[in-house]
């Protein structure tokens, strides 16, 4: 029998979810390194932007766009590949993004491209990877 | 913080699994080396710190709802993608 439980995020609103969803990230993220339990919040009507939300700091909740939507699927390969620590089963559902931040008025969107976010969907397990490769931007204006 | 001497060629060892050696130093300038498991990140710190910024800045209040900003966002998306070309 599964418990719904509630995550009450000041900016996503109140987040059904069970203890099934929860993404750990064993290292935290790159600027809020004491946090490990995030959820992966869908809005329907930001799709496709999805949300990173600290689960012990409800504050925190990052945007994130998928990778291969801003950079295609040589970086998802690369970024999978650079992920592989992070896999019990080397055939396990992956998930990657892009951090995103979303200016005033949306007008402007930076993603960063040199550190995307890695979910591996099976073993609940994330991680922010630093790619090595040197011409990956850390702040890549996306958009018109 | 721990701080050691070492001179060219020679070597720290941190936990088990990872090793600093000094290559070589050239003028200001050290190069080292970094083994360690596939498990362990290295960067330099300044890239690292962008990164921090860059989660921070992310994290940080929208005008007004995040998702309502999402949302626009979204939308501005879509329209640059619909787009004519030229225009």
């Amino acid at each position: 029998m599964t418990t719904t439980l509630i995550h009450d995020s000041p900016k996503l609103g109140e987040v059904p979810y069970e203890h099934g969803d929860v993404i750990r990230f064993d290292r935290g993220l790159p600027g809020f390194e004491q946090l490990r339990e995030f959820l992966v919040v869908t809005r329907q009507e930001c799709a496709p932007f999805v949300f990173l939300a600290s689960i012990e700091e409800p504050e925190v909740a990052l945007p994130l766009l998928p990778l291969g939507l801003i950079a295609g699927p040589d970086a998802v390969d690369n970024v999978t590949e650079a992920a592989a620590f992070l896999r019990d089963d080397p055939g396990s559902l992956i998930a990657t993004y892009a951090v995103v931040s979303i200016g005033r008025e949306a007008r402007s969107m930076i993603a960063n491209l040199r550190a995307p976010v890695v979910v591996d969907l099976d073993a609940r397990r994330g991680a922010q990877v630093i790619m090595g490769d040197e011409s990956l931007p850390v702040a890549a204006p996306i958009g018109g | 913080m721990l701080v050691l001497t070492r001179r060219v060629g020679e070597r720290v060892r941190i936990g088990s699994d990872v090793e600093v050696v000094v290559l070589e130093v050239r003028g200001r300038e050290v190069r080292l080396g970094v083994a360690a498991p596939a498990t362990v990140s290295i960067h330099r710190e300044e890239l690292y710190r962008r990164i921090q910024d860059a989660n921070r800045a992310a994290a940080a209040p929208a005008a007004g709802s995040l998702t309502e900003a999402a949302a626009r966002a979204a939308r501005a998306l879509g329209l640059a993608a619909a787009a004519p070309s030229g225009r």
